[in-house]
C-alpha cells in the first residue's frame, strides 16, 4: 500500500513537520488536519509509510482503537486510510538528520538534501532497542547476535531465519513475540533469561508466546560471557537465586533488554521540547499498545490546531 | 602462478610493502588468510602514529617508528585517508619527572622534533581533563592518529591499481624451496616465486618455520580497547599515555580520527591467536586505569568493545632478515609496528635491491581518492554528489549517516563481508550497533555480488550471518 510519492515537497514552510511516518506521526497528522491545519508535511525515512508495524505480523493490536484484533500490519493498512483521507502531504525515502532550534529540519532523500521550516516540529522517531554492546557482556564477536527486533525484519519482511538453535536474552515483548516467531518458522528456542525478578513484557505474552509453546523463562539469570570464535556456540549465565552457573549451547542470541525512545535529534541540537518543538508516541516514551500511541498522537495534533500546544 | 615477489599477509606491514613494491617493475602477489585485509591484527590496532620516543632508543624498531612517522605525513595525503596530527602527551605523576626528562633525551637524540616538557598551567589551559594530580607531561607534536584498516585499504587499492594481484582467503599450508625459487602452497592453488617476504602477523613464526627458518616464537599477546559514544567526544585533544612499563605502553586515552574516545588496551599473553574475547576484570581494569588520567571518565559512556592479539616476541625488537635466500622474514612486528610499517617496506625494497633490479615502473599511478564519506560533507557538495548519483540521497546507516552509495562503493573495492563494509564505510559502528542498517546492506550485498543471503557473513568463511 503506497502512499502519494512525491518528487519535491510543496512549501518551504508549514505549519507542522513530522518526522516519521509510524503510527505515532501518522495520528500526529490525522490530528492537526482535523483542527483545521493545512500545511502539514510528515517526512519518513522508509519508502512507505507504517513504521515498525509493518514488520508486526502478529495480533494483538487495535482491540482499543479499531475495537477489533488486528495484526501490525493490517492495523497499519487501516489507520493508513483514515491518514489518507486527512490529504496529508508526505514524502517518503526522506532521511531526516537535524532539527535545529529555528525550527528548521534537514533531510536527505533521492533529490538532494533539504531545508523545511515550520511552526511546529515533532518528533514521531519511535524507539531502537539496546543491544549487547549497551550492557557490554563480556565474550567473543560472532556471527549469531541479533536484537529481537532485527530478527523480526529478517523473519517477517526477507524471510530468512538467522538461526536454529536460539537463547532469547531479555523478556522485552519483542524477544518473547520473536521466541514464538522463530519456533513457527522451524528454530529451537532453548529459553528467555531475564536478569530481573520480573517479566519486562505483556503477560498476554508470556501466555501466548511462551507458555503455550512451551519455551521456559528463567529469571533472575544474568548473562555472564558469549562464546563461540566464529559462530555463537553458547552463553554462559548465572542463576543469581542460587548463584549457580551454567552454560546453555545456541547458535543464535537474540535480545530484547529494552526499548530507547529515539530522541538523538534533540540531545545532538542541544534543544528540548517546547516551543513548537513536540514529541510523539514511543519517542515520548515507550507505549505497551500502539492504540495509545495513536490516540496520544491524535490529541497531540488536534491541540496544535487548537493553539494550546 | 608465478611471480617475482609472494607478499604473505594482508595486515598493515604487507600492505605497506605491497604499495612501496609497486613503485618498481616487479610482479608482487599478495596472499592474505582471512576474507579480507587488516582482518588479523590490524583490525584492532589503536591507531596511533607513535613520535618514537617511548620505544628503546637502540633497537630497530625506534628508528623505523621515527622514520615511519615521518613518511605517514605524505602518504595520507597520497592516498587521502584521515591522519589526524594529534599529538601526544605522557603524563607524570609526582615523582615521575625524572623519568619524562630522560625520555625527552633519549627523543631528542633521535631527532624527534619539537619535545617539551609542559607544566601544570599548559595542562590547564589545553588538556583540562586530565587529573590534579598529572603536574608535568612531555608532549609529542608529531604523534598522530589513523584508521588501521582504513590505512590498510588505502595502500591496498593503490598497489592493486599499480598491478599488485591481491588474493584473499589463501591461507598459505606449506612452502618449498625450489631452483631459484620458493613454491608456496594454498589450498586455492600454488604460488612459485623467486622472493618470498613473510608478513605473517600472528602467524609469521609458522611460515618461517615452513621456509625452514628460525625465527623468535611468536607470544599472541590479547589487548582489550573500549570505545566512548560521541556524546563524550574526545575526553583529551591528545593521545595520553601514563609513564610506559617495560612491557606494555599501559593503558591509554586515544582520540581517534572518528571522533569518538578509545581507552585501552589491556596486556595479557594468551595461549591462542585467535583469543579475542573481552572480559569483565579487562573493562573494570580499563576504566580504573583511566580514571587516574581522566577522573571524569564513566562506565556508561562505553559503546563498544573488542580485543586485538599483538604478535610480540620475547626479544622485544623486530625481526628483519633474509634468512634463506630470497625469503625475508619480517617477525615480531609488535607496537610500534603500524608506525614503522612503512620503513619497514622501505627496508625490505633495501634488502630486494640488492640481489634484484628494482627499476621504478613506466606509467605509476599515483594518487587515490577515499571513498566520499557524505556525513563530512557540506551541503552543496551532499547534493552535488546527489544529483550524479542519487543512491547518495539514501541513508542505510542512521548513525553515521552512510548512504547506499558508500556501501556499493565499497563493495566496489572489494568489501566481501560485512565487517569490511564497516570498515571501509562506518555502518553498523554507532549508537544501534547495526540493528537498523545491517539487513539493509544484506540485501545490497546480495544484489550487488549476486549471492543468496545464507553466503553473506560477517568477517568470512564461518561467520555467515545465517545459520543453516
Amino acid at each position: 500500500m503506497e502512499c502519494c510519492r512525491i518528487d519535491m515537497i510543496k512549501h518551504d514552510h508549514y505549519d507542522v513537520i513530522i518526522i516519521g511516518g509510524g503510527p505515532a506521526g501518522m495520528a500526529v497528522a490525522v490530528g492537526a488536519s482535523s483542527a483545521g491545519l493545512k500545511r502539514i508535511l510528515v517526512l519518513e525515512r522508509h519508502p512507505r509509510l507504517g513504521g515498525i508495524l509493518n514488520q508486526c505480523i502478529h495480533v494483538g493490536f487495535g482491540l482499543r482503537y479499531f475495537k477489533e484484533e488486528l495484526t501490525g500490519t493490517e492495523y497499519a493498512a487501516r489507520y493508513k486510510k483514515l491518514f489518507q483521507q486527512a490529504g496529508v502531504e508526505v514524502k517518503t525515502s526522506s532521511f531526516v538528520h537535524k532539527v535545529s532550534d529555528r525550527k528548521q529540519v534537514t533531510f536527505v532523500c533521492p533529490e538532494g538534501e533539504l531545508f523545511v521550516s515550520a511552526d511546529h516540529i515533532v518528533l514521531a522517531t519511535g524507539c531502537r532497542e539496546r543491544t549487547r554492546e549497551m550492557l557490554t557482556i563480556p565474550g567473543t564477536r560472532p556471527a549469531g547476535i541479533f536484537t529481537a527486533g532485527l530478527a523480526q525484519e529478517m523473519v517477517n519482511i526477507h524471510g530468512i531465519l538467522p538461526g536454529k538453535n536460539v537463547v532469547v536474552i531479555g523478556s522485552g515483548d519483542i524477544g518473547l513475540i520473536m521466541a514464538r516467531r522463530v519456533v513457527l518458522e522451524g528454530a529451537k528456542v532453548q529459553a528467555v533469561l531475564e536478569i530481573l525478578d520480573h517479566l519486562s513484557g505483556l503477560v498476554r505474552n508470556k501466555i501466548q508466546c511462551l507458555d503455550d509453546f512451551g519455551i521456559p523463562l528463567y529469571l533472575q539469570h544474568e548473562t555472564l560471557e558469549i562464546i563461540g570464535k566464529d559462530r555463537v556456540e553458547a552463553i554462559r549465565y548465572r542463576d543469581n537465586t542460587t548463584g549457580r552457573e551454567n552454560v546453555m549451547a545456541c547458535d543464535t542470541l537474540l535480545f530484547s533488554v529494552g526499548l530507547i525512545p529515539e530522541r538523538d535529534l534533540l540531545i545532538d541540537a542541544g534543544i528540548d521540547p517546547g516551543d513548537g518543538i513536540h514529541v510523539a508516541g514511543n519517542a515520548d516514551y515507550v507505549h505497551d499498545l500502539v492504540d495509545w500511541v495513536t490516540k496520544d498522537g491524535e490529541k497531540l495534533g488536534r491541540s496544535l490546531g487548537n493553539g494550546n500546544a | 602462478m608465478k611471480t617475482d615477489v609472494l607478499i604473505i599477509g594482508g595486515g598493515i606491514v604487507g600492505a605497506s610493502l605491497a604499495y612501496e613494491l609497486a613503485k618498481y617493475r616487479v610482479d608482487i602477489i599478495l596472499l592474505e588468510k582471512e576474507a579480507e585485509l587488516s582482518f588479523g591484527v590490524s583490525k584492532a590496532n589503536s591507531g596511533i602514529v607513535h613520535t618514537g620516543f617511548q620505544s628503546d632508543p637502540g633497537a630497530l624498531k625506534t628508528c623505523l617508528a621515527v622514520r615511519g612517522n615521518e613518511l605517514y605525513k605524505e602518504l595520507a595525503k597520497t592516498l587521502d585517508f584521515p591522519l589526524l596530527p594529534v599529538g601526544e602527551l605522557v603524563v607524570a605523576f609526582p615523582g615521575e619527572l625524572k623519568g619524562l626528562q630522560r625520555m625527552k633525551e633519549t627523543g631528542e637524540k633521535l631527532g624527534i622534533p619539537g619535545l617539551e616538557i609542559v607544566n601544570r598551567n599548559w595542562i590547564d589551559a589545553n588538556e583540562p581533563g586530565l587529573s590534579r594530580e598529572i603536574q608535568f607531561a612531555l608532549l609529542g607534536p608529531t604523534a598522530g592518529v589513523i584508521n588501521p584498516y582504513e590505512t590498510v585499504y588505502a595502500l591496498a587499492e593503490q598497489a592493486a591499481a599499480n598491478g599488485v594481484h591481491i588474493y584473499c582467503d589463501h591461507e598459505v599450508t606449506d612452502i618449498q624451496a625450489v631452483v631459484g625459487a620458493w613454491q608456496v602452497q594454498t589450498e586455492k592453488g600454488s604460488f612459485t616465486a623467486r622472493y618470498v617476504v613473510n608478513a605473517a602477523g600472528l602467524y609469521a613464526d609458522k611460515i618461517a618455520l615452513m621456509a625452514g627458518t628460525e625465527v623468535p616464537r611468536i607470544v599472541p599477546w590479547k589487548g582489550e580497547e573500549y570505545l566512548l559514544d560521541r556524546h563524550a567526544e574526545w575526553l583529551t585533544r591528545r593521545v595520553i599515555f601514563p609513564l610506559p612499563r617495560k612491557e606494555t605502553k599501559g593503558v591509554l586515552v586515544i582520540p581517534t580520527v572518528d571522533g569518538n574516545t578509545m581507552i585501552g588496551p589491556t596486556a595479557e599473553a594468551v595461549p591462542d591467536c585467535e583469543e579475542r574475547s573481552t572480559s569483565r576484570s579487562g573493562k573494570l581494569a580499563v576504566l580504573a586505569s583511566v580514571k587516574n588520567l581522566i577522573p571524569a571518565v564513566k562506565e556508561d559512556q562505553i559503546i563498544a568493545s573488542f580485543a586485538g592479539v599483538r604478535p610480540t616476541t620475547r626479544e622485544g625488537d623486530f625481526h628483519i632478515r633474509e634468512d634463506r635466500e630470497g625469503f625475508i622474514n619480517l617477525v615480531g612486528i609488535q607496537s610500534p609496528g603500524l608506525t614503522a610499517a612503512p620503513a619497514i617496506a622501505e627496508q625490505v625494497c633495501r634488502m630486494l635491491a640488492q640481489s634484484t633490479d628494482l627499476t621504478p615502473k613506466e606509467g605509476y599511478i599515483a594518487g587515490r581518492t577515499a571513498i566520499p564519506r557524505f556525513r563530512l560533507l557540506s551541503n552543496r557538495e551532499r547534493n552535488a554528489l546527489i544529483k550524479k548519483n542519487p543512491e547518495f540521497g539514501e541513508i542505510v546507516c542512521r548513525c553515521e549517516l552512510v548512504t547506499k552509495a558508500e556501501v556499493k562503493e565499497a563493495l566496489r573495492r572489494g568489501a566481501r563481508t560485512l565487517d569490511g563494509i564497516k570498515f571501509r564505510t562506518r555502518t553498523q559502528m554507532g549508537r544501534c550497533h547495526g540493528s537498523f542498517c545491517t539487513m539493509k546492506i544484506m540485501s545490497i550485498m546480495a544484489e550487488e555480488l549476486q549471492r543468496p543471503y545464507d553466503s553473506i557473513s560477517k568477517r568470512g568463511k564461518g561467520t555467515e550471518m545465517i545459520k543453516t
